[in-house]
């Protein structure tokens, strides 16, 4: 694999776990090497990770194919799955899925893929649950910047 | 058939008539006055009237009990058919019983007993469940529950008890407590034991309930019987949990024998008169075995009047009393309102009192099984009993202080939830923000791999790119979009912004919003030739992403914004216009894709 590609694998599973809100250390490291590699390794880049309930599940090909691969996240206080593949992370909006609720409540709270220990991490509040509008709105009434 | 909607409890009342003169009996003279040959020749019709009427009416009878009178005083071939129409009426609705969590398929009836040898072998084949009255201790049963011609029976009773514990399916015994079977306690607890151990009924299916004092008794007797007051039903509480605990007996003690005084019953509803109903041979509702023969509790009759203004009528008349007595100071800071509702409404009225008769009861049940009865406290309390207020007592509400809105409290209007007011139905109404939000108009290629851009605050999933600087990265756009709210198309410009999840926070709002990176305007007639088509247009933003690199961090997410520079205009133009639209677009809602820029690759 060319070096970039391996760079943005690297980052993109370093931002993942960084999105599960776990904690840096040995196992974290240990953890973020094996699904760089994983990654790396499987067929046609194909390879997907899908963290749900405190697990990691590893996939290939198709998605909704059997888990090859699960390593168990226990620290990881993310609550809504959350996938990741070589080159992009994406989530679904739990509350749109949920049901059909008359009031969708944007959440406030930007997707957390920031560096541990990166100003943005420590202000994030983690009781707060990603939300999918960004809070950007610049409407002619407060608009700071056209 | 219609699909049952409201779900309701019926005690049938075949007869009043009974083969006992009990001296606390709250029926009053109706149990002698009672035509037995013109209520068996009505039983089994009126109930089938009354469940057909039920059953038309989208009414659901899930529990139908039998009740006295005394029922099993009426000849074997009348009861034999009123279990069989019960049973028919469970089965012909067992899917929406079974729905609501109940797991009846047998009849039920309450009994005295006296006639249960004769009457066994029919008992058993219709797998009936017995609730058997007697009186504890077993001294007053002789003494209280004489027969017409005023003999005791206390042997055959006994004998009966001793059939009952053999008879093979549900079975319990109820006992009606007055302050003098409460004279003896400790004749009262030997009694349970000499039934359970010596008659070999076990004794934890026993529930307890008290006499109260009943206008029509005490016109056909003279109320001979005075009702245990609160501190002689705390003093049973006690004496009971004192001898019982730690016994073969103790489930019953916890689970059974107090459960009256629970919210599970009828007791402690908000509205009794919503639910809970009881029928008469002759047609005749009433609320309960309390209220029968009472005109305050006189609901209607199922052969006069239709099944909606009966149920109607009662859950008023219960209003009624529950609103002529007021709410006790007591109950309306009490943190346990919620569990208990103030209590019985006939007993209200029986009592001219506004309180539960068995509140002291009540409150040490509360206090034992705090998990199963929490106590509200505080402002959690103060509001739920102004909401119980406002249903309950709505006099008493609309002159009480209005409540301190919460600090916190947000202030919306009652019509931004109609329908027409969502954001989809605004963009729907509106043909140019439908070309707005359109998600088939961009396109967003990243090394050969096109990416549909959607609206940002229309989208359920959210994805992050990881971008490089050698990517590919190219905009495509439907070039109709350009002549979309603009008179001049060579005039529009695609226009992007790129902003950084770094927040700052501004605007008369204090939001945090993510900080503006910079901003870009290219005009219709610099666009390239989009491989797409003809219909398309093309902007390379490799270029534009590369000379804005420092901007962008290592671990921080960008946001990048397509629309037309016309369409942008538009936007803000109707959130001026329309307050709805404005605050549920609040934030940008034009086109995006997320990214991260890995500069240090
Ligand atoms: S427990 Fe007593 S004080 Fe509390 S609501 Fe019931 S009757 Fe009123």
């Amino acid at each position: 694999m060319a070096p970039d590609e391996l760079a943005r694998t690297a980052y993109t599973v370093e931002c993942f776990l960084n999105a599960l809100r776990l904690d840096d250390g040995r196992e974290r490291t240990a953890i973020e090497e094996r699904l760089v590699k994983w990654l790396i390794a499987t067929e046609n880049k194909s390879g997907y990770l899908i963290f749900s309930d405190g697990n990691i599940f590893c996939h290939t090909g198709k998605e909704g194919s059997r888990a090859v691969n699960t390593i168990p996240v226990p620290t990881a206080s993310r609550q809504h799955a959350l996938w990741c593949s070589h080159k992009k992370l994406s989530e679904i909006d739990a509350d749109s899925y949920a049901g059909n609720g008359k009031l969708v409540m944007l959440g406030t709270a930007a997707l957390l893929l920031t560096l541990p220990g990166s100003a943005e991490a420590a202000a994030a509040k983690p009781t707060f649950e990603i939300g999918f509008s960004n809070n950007n709105n610049n409407n002619n009434n407060n608009n700071n910047n056209g | 058939m219609n699909l049952p909607s409201r779900p309701i409890h019926l005690l049938y009342v075949p007869t009043l008539a009974c083969n006992l003169g009990c001296s606390y009996c709250y029926l009053g003279t109706q149990t002698t006055e009672a035509k037995l040959k013109e209520d068996s020749a009505r039983a089994a019709s009126t109930l089938r009237h009354a469940l057909t009427a039920l059953d038309e009416a989208g009414v659901l009878a899930f529990n139908v009990s039998l009740h006295g009178g005394e029922v099993t005083t009426l000849p074997a071939a009348v009861l034999d058919e009123l279990f069989s129409l019960v049973r028919a009426h469970y089965l012909r609705h067992f899917d929406a019983i079974t729905a609501l969590g109940h797991k009846k398929l047998a009849p039920h009836i309450k009994t005295n007993l006296y006639k249960f040898a004769p009457l066994y072998d029919l008992f058993e084949h219709h797998k009936v469940s017995i609730s058997a009255s007697i009186d504890l201790p077993l001294k007053l049963h002789e003494e209280h529950r004489r027969t017409l011609g005023g003999k005791g029976w206390r042997d055959l009773a006994c004998d009966n008890l001793r059939r009952l514990a053999a008879y093979p399916h549900a079975k319990k015994i109820s006992a009606t407590l007055a302050a003098e079977h409460l004279a003896d306690i400790p004749a009262l607890i030997d009694d349970i034991w000499y039934i359970h151990r010596e008659l070999g009924f076990d004794m934890n299916q026993m529930n307890l309930m008290f006499a109260f004092p009943s206008a029509l008794n005490t016109a056909a007797r003279g109320n001979p019987l005075a009702p245990a007051n609160e501190a002689a039903q705390r003093a049973l509480y006690d004496a009971l949990n004192a001898a019982f605990a730690g016994t073969e007996l103790e489930e019953g003690l916890r689970r059974h024998w107090f459960d009256e005084f629970t919210p599970s019953y009828c007791t402690n509803a908000v509205n009794c008169g919503e639910r809970f109903y009881l029928l008469q041979g002759d047609g005749n509702v009433y609320s309960c075995v309390r209220g029968q023969g009472l005109p305050e509790f006189h609901y209607g009759n199922v052969y006069t009047d239709p099944i909606d203004t009966i149920l109607a009528s009662g859950a008023r008349k219960i209003s009624a009393i529950h609103q002529q007595f007021g709410l006790a100071d007591d109950c309306h800071n009490c943190g346990h309102l919620a569990q208990c509702h103030s209590g019985c409404a006939v007993v209200k009225f029986q009592r001219q009192q506004a309180k539960s008769y068995t509140c002291q009861l009540q409150k040490a049940l509360y206090r034992d099984y705090p998990l199963r009865f929490p106590a509200l406290a505080g402002n959690d309390q103060a509001a739920y009993a102004r909401n119980y207020i406002a249903r309950a007592h709505p006099a008493l509400a609309i002159n009480m202080p209005a409540p301190p809105p919460a600090p916190a409290a947000l202030v919306l209007p009652s019509d931004l939830v109609e329908p027409k007011n969502g954001l989809r139905a605004l963009i729907a109404g509106d043909p140019t923000l439908v070309e707005l939000y359109r998600a088939d108009a961009w396109q967003l290629e990243i090394n050969g791999e096109y990416v549909a851009l959607e609206s940002q605050i229309l989208r359920a999933r959210s994805d992050c790119h990881t971008i490089l600087p050698g990517d590919q990265i190219s905009l495509h756009l439907c070039r109709d979009l350009l002549a979309v709210a603009c008179p001049e198309p060579l005039r529009n410009t695609v226009y992007l912004q790129v902003l950084r999840d770094t927040p700052v926070v501004y605007g008369d709002e204090q939001r945090s919003k993510q900080a503006h990176l910079f901003t870009y305007q290219r005009f219709a007639n610099c666009l390239s030739d989009s491989p797409l088509g003809e219909h398309w247009a093309m902007l390379d933003l490799a270029p534009l992403l590369a000379l804005h690199a420092p901007l962008f961090q290592r671990g921080v997410r960008n946001n990048l914004l397509v629309t037309t520079g016309y369409l942008r205009d538009y936007h803000y133009q109707k959130q001026k216009m329309n307050a709805f639209y404005h605050v549920q677009a609040i934030n940008l809602p034009f086109q995006n894709l997320e990214f991260h820029y890995l500069t240090d690759a």
